[in-house]
């Protein structure tokens, strides 16, 4: 069953937990075919710049920069919220594969036609 | 105009002219026909510099009939003079007279004072909208477009407003506003979006 999936991911080494189950669950919606939208914003847009990710292992799960890769290679999509980033000094020559920079009507014209969003 | 906005103009003019003469001679990439210079500027003016389209695939990319495009994308080129000293160009090189609209995309030659109703009426309607331009520096995300609704809805049907926003998610963010707004995005080359206002 095709169709789109969106996961909001607000937090990143603040609340290591959450940043991982989100891509975990991002990564099942990808694996079941859907058109699947990981949304970085305040806290989570750090997720976005390389080697942020590569000390975050939380116990039970693959590390976070695997699940990421994973993610991305799967055909997901990063968008990072760029008043988020921008407020944050982060660095745009940084960004990992796969993210994109994006204001909110981005992420309005992916949810508009009703897709499933999930917040962490 | 001030110094500096002059040579900003000659910076795109020169880029614009460079474009052209890096894609001479290329084909559409979707019907694979050969490509007038006219053409290519119409692609360039659209934002497909890398995946040029004759002036019937453009139509079909929007949903226009050929002639439409043709005479809507004319109307716009005329209206900016780095894209005017363009369409020169393209004149030039393919032997028209200046004065003529060139037989590459008007098959019955006409010089261009005796131009088509169509195009009398899209430069009319371009006439009479005083294009607008708004420098909205680093402003992003709700903020911007929110601003932008405000500006376009001061203005009338078909004006056009020339943007200019720095902020890197405007790259998707203002073609993503357009298409949800319904008004046209009638070119983008980052910082610069030339959004054209919807009917009422």
């Amino acid at each position: 069953m095709a169709g789109k999936f969106c996961v909001s991911l607000t937090s990143a080494k603040n609340d290591p937990d959450k940043a991982t189950v989100a891509f975990v669950v991002a990564n099942a919606a990808v694996a079941s075919d859907k058109q699947t939208l990981i949304f970085l914003s305040t806290e989570g847009v750090r997720l976005s710049q390389q080697g942020y990710a590569d000390d975050i292992r939380e116990e039970g799960f693959a590390p976070l920069k695997e699940l990421m890769e994973s993610f991305v290679k799967a055909g997901g999509v990063i968008y990072v919220c760029s008043p988020c980033f921008k407020r944050r000094n982060l660095d745009e020559g940084k960004l990992i594969a796969g993210a994109t920079i994006v204001g909110g009507a981005k992420l309005v014209e992916f949810l508009s036609d009703g897709s499933p969003c999930i917040t962490y | 105009m001030e110094q500096k906005a002059l040579s900003d103009e000659m910076e795109r003019t020169l880029k614009l002219l460079a474009d052209l003469q890096g894609l001479r001679g290329r084909l559409c990439k979707r019907c694979e026909s050969e490509l007038c210079n006219h053409e290519t500027l119409f692609s360039l003016s659209m934002g497909f510099k890398n995946a040029p389209l004759c002036c019937s695939c453009l139509a079909a990319e929007f949903d226009r009939e050929p002639v439409q495009m043709r005479d809507e994308l004319w109307s716009f080129v005329l209206h900016r003079p780095c894209h005017r000293a363009g369409w020169a160009w393209a004149n030039r090189e393919e032997g028209y007279d200046p004065a003529d609209l060139p037989g590459c995309l008007w098959p019955d030659p006409r010089k261009a004072s005796e131009r088509s109703h169509e195009a009398e009426t899209a430069e009319k309607a371009a006439d009479s909208c005083e294009s607008e331009s708004w420098d909205a520096g680093d402003m992003a995300c709700g903020d911007l477009v929110l601003e932008l609704r405000l500006r376009l809805r001061r203005m009338k049907p078909r004006q056009i407003l020339r943007i200019t926003a720095t902020d890197p998610g405007a790259r998707e963010d203002i073609p993503a506003w357009c298409r949800l707004t319904g008004h046209a995005l009638l070119a983008a080359e980052h910082p610069q979006y030339w959004i054209e206002r919807k009917e009422d």
